[in-house]
């Protein structure tokens, strides 16, 4: 019988320690620099950082995965081509990719460092998810969260693919890989930067009744006091159309799934991301706790007990995006 | 001296009603200079068995008038239903129509087959061009949000044809979810179609009224309308040297007829852009961000 594995977040050293102590089997984290898609200030490792990281992990039996998965920007791709021989001269147990360029380089220069594709590369379908593994011979393919958990099944129906799949944290609503909303507003996007709607550009104005959050200058979102006021991500923020305010793209919220693992397990997904790599220990501590706790009851085929993860959720509410075809 | 440049339009981002389609096309083909036009549906499965019917009739007409028809296919493919019609297209295609890809499940069906790589496929870097140009692209229309610096850097190593987005709304994401189909608070499996009552799409604005994005299905687009028309003889000394211009509800054949101008250097950047402001919608917008590598929304001026 398959089981199934948790791959946690790990933003820091210390969040890596906590994620493995906490059971993770496998923790993902990225260089402190644009190479990866959470490069936020305060954040991320060091070559010595992620060598020593790697060896904390392995001698308590867990993996560690490097995220190398932005864009390399043109006549720069050295940055990325170097991260790729530090993530594997640290023992990395696998290299989580986007890039076709850098596959390609990996693929050539890296023979013996797994490729894992990156949510970034949006392969959205099952002839995607072939092209990566028949071109690349990518070892392991992460979806986008913009699939219903049928489609899902019917990939793994037509295709080999070992599919890691979103279950928890920030939700991106457009499809990962595609979307410069961030950029278009602060010239600053996940693709190119590793960076969406950054905090440089973030400002709170307290207007009294209201907090009003803004991104480089244009108002995100208005909060009453009893509200609690979210980062201004621009797809979770308040607009207009005609007459009507609304959430319009999706609610300050986050994707959670931990109630339909069994469903997961059955359509043959074999690895749960947990997402936060910009959160701290507690976070990281609490929800790999439950996903673990959870995980190992179904993969002994036993019922659970489902947590309450809302606390620890944005907005403090959860939704099941895409995975339920209602939230389309 | 002739100058080497190709004008091309993109396909129709928006849902038209077939016949306004379809009278768009002959238009295009009759009366405009356009060189080579993409035809097909980027958005929405949903909407493309109304313009299907029409589809054969306006290859033909911009084929007589002596235009290149390349296919376009969706920008995000999530199942058979998108999948199919791209099979379809490649299958109509022969071999003898290009195939423009927008998502790279159809990079693995059209391996060694030439093919156009699109906007929304991410080429960012001489990397991708390069393997790219291996497995059979002979023309990348670069991503949107790439910069001056990198269009430099990646033009000196491409072989394949270059093409830039020049002028138009920017779709700037996709998703599995249907926006227009939430500003009528249904759902895109009864979506009613909703979006073709927005020919440039549903302006939506800041809590302080300030014009911010446009929603096209499930699309989500820039309100300001990219333009790079000034920047035609930079492009132009990078070896980028198509310009498409993309499919607005407005006097089309006006904007690609200055267009054509720059590029036969007739007139210059400056005149074409203050001839070209009253053809938008009042207070409407252009941008150019994105080419000097800051805020895709704001309209640089050149030097």
């Amino acid at each position: 019988m398959k089981k199934l594995e948790i791959v946690c977040p790990a933003g820091t050293p210390s969040a890596l320690k906590t994620a493995v102590d906490a059971g993770a089997d496998t923790v993902y984290c990225g260089f402190r620099n644009e190479t990866n898609a959470r490069n936020f200030p305060g954040l991320n490792f060091s070559k010595e950082e992620l060598f020593e990281g790697i060896a904390y992990a392995k001698s308590k039996g867990s993996k560690v995965l490097v995220a190398i998965n932005t864009y390399p920007t043109a006549g720069k791709q050295d940055i990325w081509h170097q991260s790729i021989a530090d993530a594997e001269e640290c023992g990395a147990y696998a290299a989580i990719l986007a890039d076709i360029g850098l596959l390609d380089y990996a693929h050539k220069n890296h023979p013996n460092l797994k490729r894992h594709l990156s949510v970034q590369a949006t392969a959205s379908s099952v002839e995607a998810i072939n092209y990566f593994i028949n071109t690349y011979d990518v070892a392991r393919v992460v979806l986008p969260r913009v699939l219903t958990l049928r489609q899902i099944k019917q990939f793994k129906e037509r295709s080999n693919a070992e599919i890691e799949v979103f279950v928890y944290g920030g939700l991106c609503v457009m499809a990962e890989g595609k979307c410069s909303l961030s950029s278009y507003i602060t010239g600053k996007s996940p693709n190119k930067n590793g960076v969406c709607s950054p905090a440089e550009f973030v400002e709170y104005e307290d207007k009294g009744r209201h907090l009003v959050s803004k991104l480089n200058n244009s108002v995100i979102n208005s909060f009453r006091k009893e509200e609690s006021p979210g980062y201004p991500t621009i797809c979770k923020g308040r607009f207009n159309v005609d007459e009507e305010t609304s959430y319009l793209f999706e609610e300050p919220t986050s994707l959670s799934i931990i109630d339909k693992l069994p469903e997961l397990l059955e359509a043959g997904v074999s690895a749960l991301k947990i997402e936060g790599r910009q959160r701290g220990k507690a976070y990281v501590e609490s929800i790999v706790k439950q996903f673990r706790a959870a995980v190992d009851a179904v993969n002994a085929g036993q019922p659970y007990d489902i947590p309450n993860v809302e606390k620890l959720s944005e907005g403090n509410t959860n939704t099941t995006g895409a995975y339920v075809r209602k939230w389309l | 001296m002739a100058v080497d440049y190709k004008l091309t339009l993109g396909a129709c981002l928006f849902n038209w009603k077939v016949n306004d389609w379809q009278d768009f096309y002959y238009k295009i083909a009759e009366e405009s200079p356009i060189d080579e036009v993409y035809l097909g549906e980027v958005v929405c499965y949903k909407r493309y068995p109304f313009f299907e019917v029409a589809f054969e009739n306006v290859v033909d007409r911009l084929t007589k008038a002596g235009k290149k028809v390349h296919f376009s296919t969706f920008s995000l493919i999530l199942s058979d239903l998108e999948m199919n019609v791209c099979k379809k297209l490649i299958e109509k295609a022969q071999g003898k129509t290009l195939i423009e890809v927008n998502d790279v499940g159809l990079l693995g069906l059209l391996r060694g087959k030439p093919y156009i790589v699109g906007p929304t496929v991410n080429v960012y870097n001489e990397g991708t061009v390069k393997a790219l140009e291996e497995q059979g692209a002979v023309r990348f229309c670069f991503p949107y949000e790439i910069d001056r610096d990198s269009l430099k850097t990646i033009s000196a190593a491409t072989v394949a044809e270059k093409e830039i987005f020049a002028f138009g709304r920017m779709p700037l994401a996709i998703a599995a979810r249907c926006y227009h189909a939430r500003i009528h608070h249904t759902s895109k499996d009864d979506c009613k179609y909703v979006c073709e009552k927005d020919y440039n799409g549903k302006a939506i604005s800041t809590l302080t009224d300030e014009n911010f994005l446009t929603v096209n299905g499930t699309q989500t687009m820039s309100y300001t309308y990219a333009n790079l028309i000034a920047e035609i003889p930079e492009l132009m000394n990078m070896g980028v040297n198509i310009f498409r211009i993309s499919p607005h509800y407005m006097d089309m054949l006006k904007v690609i007829s200055l267009f054509k101008d720059v590029c036969d250097k007739k007139i210059d950047g400056a005149e074409a852009l203050a001839l070209m402001q009253p053809l938008l919608p009042k207070g409407d917008k252009f941008s150019n961000g994105f080419y000097y590598g800051g805020e895709g929304r704001n309209y640089e001026k050149f030097e």
